[in-house]
């Protein structure tokens, strides 16, 4: 199974490659090549999905024995290795960026005219990139996959994206490789830290083994948190700066309106869809299992950051007339969702907050490709020069409103089983982000079926462009449209309706987190900061929890 | 010993006429000037280490001529950096028309 | 070491400099080829035919170099093969030349690297006819590499200025080699008045440094300062003389490989060099010349670094420290504002300067010192390879657009796409993009530099990389710009030719080392690792015979006084009178070796003779130097001692009167000055 997975990660590679060395192949050739890889990676990564053992917290399919080093040693001497593996956290990530891989092909099959090959080069690149990053077990290797995801995508928007394509590829390129360079410099230092004070002065490089050791460190300093410079609140912060301009939270947002108004149809998906949950994941992965008590005594200010920018988002996606531009507001708002959840710190939040990870890929993902079909159609994407679409294209209405609706949290939809907990959570640990978070929810129910009644409802209005071109002959919903949006529509259903065997997957590995983040958390809500000093011993008491499991 | 001229007098000797060249190379706008400037703050380094030797001892196993090898050696080197030196001013010369380091201004930022 | 060490040559000696031997003698055979047989041919075609004759010795050389490293790792049994009785390969010796020279794995690793490297710019250079003196163009550029080869062997500072010199002078000339260009001159002419100023400031800190300790030899500079406490490590707190020297040396290795504030004639001479000319001038000068600064930091200068405490108090690192910041921040800064790629690429070198300092100063500072040394050493390689690549970029530029403008990139990405995604590939490298090798250069220096054990140097340290990979966000900015260049802009103007090989090799060459050492640096690492452990210890370890060492080591090891306290220390010659006293001298030293109190006479009263105020640095030197009125060519009888030093901060008056007459008026006043220094 360890060589499937690399399989899996490096096929789309392999694919990419093939593509880049013959950039003159045909539209056609070039599509089918990258649909077919594409689709043998999915295929890959369901068997791994479906094989994957529930109840197992420690990660999957990796190369060596289980709980001991992953993966091949890749340099001996600083004790790097390619290690890949999967675990709750990880494992539906990991297949939503193979499910969305299609969608982002299939919304370019008749767009991308200019270049096939290497715009699809580029998008199987992305995905290479994505799948690595969810599946490396190794922080060298999580960052190369890291800042390699940037590349594509900078070629993706940069080359075919809208008219002010440059100035948004560089804003989108410099803005996260700022972040991620801090957050690099943070693993460096946690690495360092865990290398100096662990017994026995172990250099490792290897995530398991990291979240393991940095609890259990024998350094008093390393477990109190009483100022911004204690060690776990400056490593948090550090973590935080590259994960926080990924997701996007409030004040660090501003390239992703920018980045998807000139995105091409496939990079917006992949970039709504994937890209951004790579945030939540770095903050779930680094810095609330390597960093806890940063997360504790910094849990008003991220609470904070979290709320308004889901009240935030919501209030200017209401204030957009562009379509695509809404849907990436909304995005902001509901990401800060997710990192409310993950900051609620109980099971509970948590649970919700990777799942609606998942379910805001499908979602928006959706959104985007609907948009993506409105725009190939009309060249607009204004909603004042749109209106009653729902005669025009009945298809791309049903679409629009059911991922629109799983994006809103209708109960028996997907977004539900993501929000509820979420807000279940906050409630638990304060009650005022939770309530304002709920208008951010109301908010964001209203404005997306607000433009859904715009576009699709109402009187028949179509921008009038070339001229007197009528527009009867406005293409149907294509069936590579219809193909790239069902797989999407039938999992916001799914997941909707059967959580189960999805939330079982993500609980066992959630737990020990959470208990981890509790034992050190004050019950009574208020500012954790005092009580933090006094629950030195906690994280001992942790390990021992852990080490039972 | 006692009637030698005491070790401080050289050193300070070859401080001052460091400084000159140095002050020398930072005022001095003509390049034949700032050529001379840097032959005086190699030999000042020279008076030093020949100053040195002479009163001073080596440490244990250390070659004791090696003063006097880095004077005779610099010498060597400062005829050396006088020779390019002089082509290379005689090139800009040629194309300037002056000796002024100042004039020279194709390159700049 | 001639006092002792027996006066034969040994033929290995040559042997080992064979590489440099092939290079020196082939610069005089491509000058001597071109004046006797080549002169009536048209340029082009001379340039042509001796860049290949060239080429050829460099292949020679290379070949030397490779082999030297096959027979260290006995490749393919070649220790056996090549070891006939005079030539004796199992001589544990690794210097040659008494000690002038090193020749252990780190010279023939830097030797192989800086041909690889000339190999590419020579061939480069090839690339258009930018002079008609190609004979003396390719006999001085082989020339400044034996001289850069050499500078990375010195173990000691005269033989490291001269290196120096041989390499800049070549280089000077090099530089105003495009005879139709003013800016050529011009810059020629700068890079010499700034490099020969620098080379004057070096050389005076030298002589300081020479004065301070009596010899040249960088391990014998490091035993002299080693204070006799162990780990007491004393910095230079008010070691004026000791500052001095140290500022001095500084300012001279700051000029050379370009750290701010002594960076003013990089941009100039970069710009004004033909592009195969700044390739080398960029990439192999600031080789070996960080490879000499990293010897003299870390090896002669060693018990200065002040490594015990914080990166503020006296010593280099904090100095080291300072000019890392201000290279990486001002490079970088200053590189944004370029439109022009070779003044881009100067600044942006200037400020990889600044990066590879950061890894100096955490050598200095960390425990692990061949490891630190080893990642800078790892990061100039991969520097070297990929800056090689990014100015054959420039000098694509210049051979058919005569500008270097980043706009005259424009759309190149769709014409020649396989050498705009290596030119990418250089480009991210040197942004430090993972997995690239660039990465993993700033990856394991940062690495190093935070593995320090003390938390406030870790601090420090902390903001040092933070600051670095704040400034490689900087940097991305506008080695971006070259990107959008190629790849977003469409094509305007003139067509860029094809590249040919000349100028495709360094950028085919630097992608795949960017990429092959980046997808798999392990081997690289390991040798640098390794190659690093004789750059900083063995080969000073052995220097010279056996009988020597034993000199030192009982000249180091006889007098311990208390730790806190260096100056109550007694020199071996007296310390069985102050045994009865001192408590901490207890233990009976061996008998006095002629010449052993010698040297350090001499410490002493440069100490005080500098008049310039000694603190714990003259103290240190003062232990060593223990007073004889003696002049200093002459050996002391052992009756000269002095009798009565006592383990109190008396010694230090008691003995003065003692001194020479020379020295004694300064050490006079230099005494209590010292004395109000201590703690």
């Amino acid at each position: 199974m360890a060589t499937l997975l690399v399989l899996t990660v490096f096929l789309p590679f392999v694919g990419s490659l093939v593509l880049f060395l013959q950039p003159k192949l045909e539209k056609k050739t070039a599509r089918m090549t990258a649909l077919i890889t594409a689709l043998v990676t999915l295929a890959f990564s369901l068997i791994l999905t479906a094989v994957f053992k529930p109840d197992v917290t420690t990660p999957q399919f990796a190369a060596g024995a289980p709980g001991g080093p992953y993966g091949w040693n890749w340099l001996s001497g600083a004790k790097i290795q390619f290690a890949l593996g999967l675990d709750g956290l990880s494992v539906w990530l990991f297949a939503l960026t193979a499910v969305l891989q299609i969608t982002a092909i299939f919304a370019s099959w008749e767009s991308i005219t200019e270049r096939p090959a290497h715009h699809y080069a580029f998008l199987l690149a992305l995905e290479t990139g994505l799948l690595g990053l969810f599946a490396s077990l190794d922080v060298v290797v999580f960052y190369i996959f890291f800042e390699f995801t940037l590349i594509p995508l900078f070629f993706l928007i940069g080359i075919w994206g809208g008219p002010e394509r440059r100035k948004a590829s560089i804003y989108f390129f410099l803005y996260t490789l700022a972040g991620s360079l801090l957050t690099l410099l943070g693993v460096i230092a946690l690495v360092a830290i865990h290398y100096q004070h662990s017994a026995g002065h172990v250099l490792t490089f290897s995530i398991p083994e990291l979240t393991h050791g940095l609890a259990n460190l024998k350094w008093p300093g390393w477990h109190s948190a009483t100022s911004l410079t204690s060690p776990q609140v400056f490593i948090f912060l550090l973590l935080f700066a590259g994960f926080a301009i990924k997701v996007p939270m409030f004040p660090f947002h501003t390239w992703l309106p920018l980045a998807h108004v000139e995105s091409p149809t496939a990079g917006s998906i992949i970039l709504a869809g994937v890209l951004l949950k790579v945030g939540g994941y770095g903050l779930l992965r680094f810095n609330m299992s390597m960093t806890p008590l940063g997360a504790v005594y910094l849990f008003q200010f991220l609470v904070t950051l979290a709320v308004i920018g889901v009240i935030y988002g919501a209030l200017t996606a209401l204030a957009q007339t562009d379509v695509k531009k809404l849907v990436a507001y909304s995005s902001v708002s509901h990401m800060g969702f997710i990192v409310l959840g993950l900051f609620a710190m109980n099971p509970t939040g948590i649970d919700g907050a990777v799942i609606q990870m998942v379910n805001h890929g499908l979602t928006t993902g959706a959104l985007f490709a609907c948009v993506g079909v409105l725009y190939e159609r009309y060249h607009t994407r204004e909603m004042s020069e749109l209106g009653g679409l729902w005669n025009r294209l009945p298809l791309l209405a049903f679409f629009l409103i059911l991922s629109s609706l799983g994006s809103a949290a209708v109960p028996g939809l997907n977004g539900f089983v993501g929000e509820f907990p979420i807000l279940a959570g906050m409630f638990a640990k304060n009650r005022t982000a939770a309530v304002l978070a709920a208008t951010g929810m109301v908010l964001g129910a209203y404005y997306l079926l607000w433009m859904v009644q715009r576009v699709l409802f109402g009187p028949l209005r179509e921008p009038h462009q070339h001229g007197d071109h009528a527009h009867a002959e406005v293409r149907p919903v294509g069936w590579h449209e219809i193909a790239g949006l069902t797989p999407l529509m039938v999992l916001i259903v799914l997941i909707g309706v059967l959580p189960a065997p999805f939330l079982a997957r993500i609980n066992p590995v959630i737990e020990p987190i959470a208990a981890r983040l509790e034992s050190s958390v004050p019950t009574t809500g208020g500012t954790p900061a005092p009580e933090v000093t006094h629950m030195n011993p906690a994280p001992a008491a942790v390990v021992a929890r852990q080490g039972s499991r | 010993m006692s009637h030698d001229i005491p070790l401080n007098w050289f050193l300070y000797f070859a401080a001052a006429s460091f400084s000159i060249g140095l002050i020398g190379v930072l005022v001095r706008r003509n390049a034949i000037a700032v050529l001379m400037a840097i032959e005086i703050m190699l030999n000042a380094a020279n008076i030093n280490f020949v100053a040195f030797w002479r009163y001073g001892e080596t440490p244990p196993g250390a070659s004791p001529l090696s003063g006097v090898m880095v004077a005779v050696f610099v010498i060597t080197v400062a005829a050396a950096e006088v020779a390019v030196g002089i082509g290379l001013i005689l090139l800009c010369y040629r194309r300037w028309h002056a000796a002024d380091v100042d004039r020279y201004d194709s390159l700049s930022g | 070491m001639p006092p002792t060490a027996a006066f034969t040559i040994n033929f290995r000696d040559f042997y080992v400099l064979a590489p440099e031997i092939v290079l020196a003698l082939w610069g005089l055979v491509v000058l001597l080829y071109d004046v006797g047989w080549l002169r009536k041919l048209p340029n082009a075609s001379r340039q042509q035919k001796l860049g290949w004759i060239t080429l050829l010795g460099v292949f020679g050389a290379l070949i030397a170099a490779i082999h030297a490293l096959m027979v260290r790792f006995n490749l393919y049994g070649m220790q056996e093969l090549f070891n006939p009785a005079w030539m004796d390969f199992d001589r544990p010796e690794p210097v040659i030349f008494w000690g002038t020279l090193a020749g252990d794995l780190f010279t023939e690793t830097i030797n192989l690297f800086l041909i690889l490297m000339l190999l590419v710019a020579i061939r480069l250079s090839m690339a258009w006819s930018f002079t008609d003196s190609w004979g003396e163009y390719f006999a001085l550029i082989l020339w400044s590499t034996v001289g850069m080869m050499l500078l990375a062997a010195a173990e000691e500072l005269l033989t490291l200025f001269l290196t120096l010199e041989t390499m800049t002078i070549c280089l000077y000339l090099c530089t105003s080699f495009e005879k139709n260009k003013r800016r050529s001159a011009e810059g020629g002419l700068k890079y010499f008045v700034y490099g020969s100023v620098s080379s004057a400031l070096f050389l005076f800190g030298l002589s300081l440094l020479y004065g301070l300790t009596g010899t040249t030899e960088l391990y014998a500079i490091k035993m002299v300062f080693t204070p006799e406490t162990g780990d007491s490590h004393i910095g230079l707190a008010g070691n004026v003389s000791g500052m001095t020297a140290l500022l001095l040396m500084l300012v001279g290795f700051g000029f050379k490989v370009a750290a701010v504030p002594f960076h003013q004639w990089a941009p100039d001479a970069y710009e004004g060099a033909p592009a195969p000319v700044t390739a080398w001038i960029a990439t192999g000068s600031k080789v070996a010349s960080f490879v000499a600064l990293m010897k003299v930091l870390l090896l002669g200068l060693a018990p200065w670094s002040n490594h015990m405490r914080d990166v503020a108090t006296p010593g280099w690192v904090g100095v080291v420290a300072a000019l890392a910041a201000a290279s990486m921040t001002f490079g970088n800064l200053a590189a944004l504002a370029q439109r022009n790629l070779k003044r881009m690429l100067a600044y942006s070198s200037i400020a990889h300067a600044g990066y590879m300092l950061v890894g100096v100063a955490a050598a200095g500072y960390s425990s692990r010192h061949s490891e630190s040394a080893g990642s800078v050493l790892y990061y100039l390689i991969i520097y070297g390879f990929t800056n090689l690549g990014a100015f054959a970029v420039a000098a694509w530029l210049a051979r058919d657009k005569d500008s270097d403008d980043i706009s005259d990139l424009n759309g190149l990405g769709f014409q020649y796409p396989g050498l705009a995604v290596c030119i990418l590939l250089l480009m991210l490298s040197l942004i430090g993009m993972p997995p690239l090798a660039g990465f993993f250069g700033k990856l394991y220096m940062f690495m190093e530099a935070l593995n320090e054990k003390n938390p406030e140097g870790r601090l420090t340290m902390l903001w040092l990389v933070g600051l670095g990979l704040l400034n490689s966000v900087v940097s991305a900015f506008y080695y971006v710009r070259v990107l959008k260049a190629m790849f977003l802009r469409p094509a305007e103007g003139t067509v860029v030719a094809p590249a040919g090989p000349a100028i495709a090799l360094p950028i085919v060459v630097g992608t795949v080392v960017a990429l092959g050492f980046g997808i798999y640096p392990a081997p690289l690492v390991d040798l640098m690792k390794s190659a690093a452990v004789p750059m900083l210890d063995v080969s000073g370890e052995l220097i010279g015979s056996s009988l020597e060492r034993a000199m030192w080591n009982r000249a180091r090891r006889a007098p311990t006084g208390p730790p806190t306290d260096v100056k109550l220390e007694l020199p071996a010659s007296v310390a069985p009178q102050a045994g009865s006293t001192a408590p901490q001298a207890e233990s009976t030293p061996p008998p006095l070796l002629p010449g052993t109190g010698k040297g350090q006479g001499a410490a002493s009263k440069k100490g005080g003779g500098m008049g310039k105020g000694a603190g714990k640095g003259a103290g240190a030197l003062k232990k060593k130097g223990q007073g004889k009125g003696q002049d200093a060519s002459k050996d002391a009888p052992p009756s000269d001692q002095p009798k009565t030093d006592s383990p109190t901060k008396d010694a230090e008056k008691t003995e003065a009167p003692k001194k020479n007459e020379s020295g004694s008026d300064d050490l006079k006043k230099a005494a209590p000055k010292a004395d109000a220094a201590k703690p």
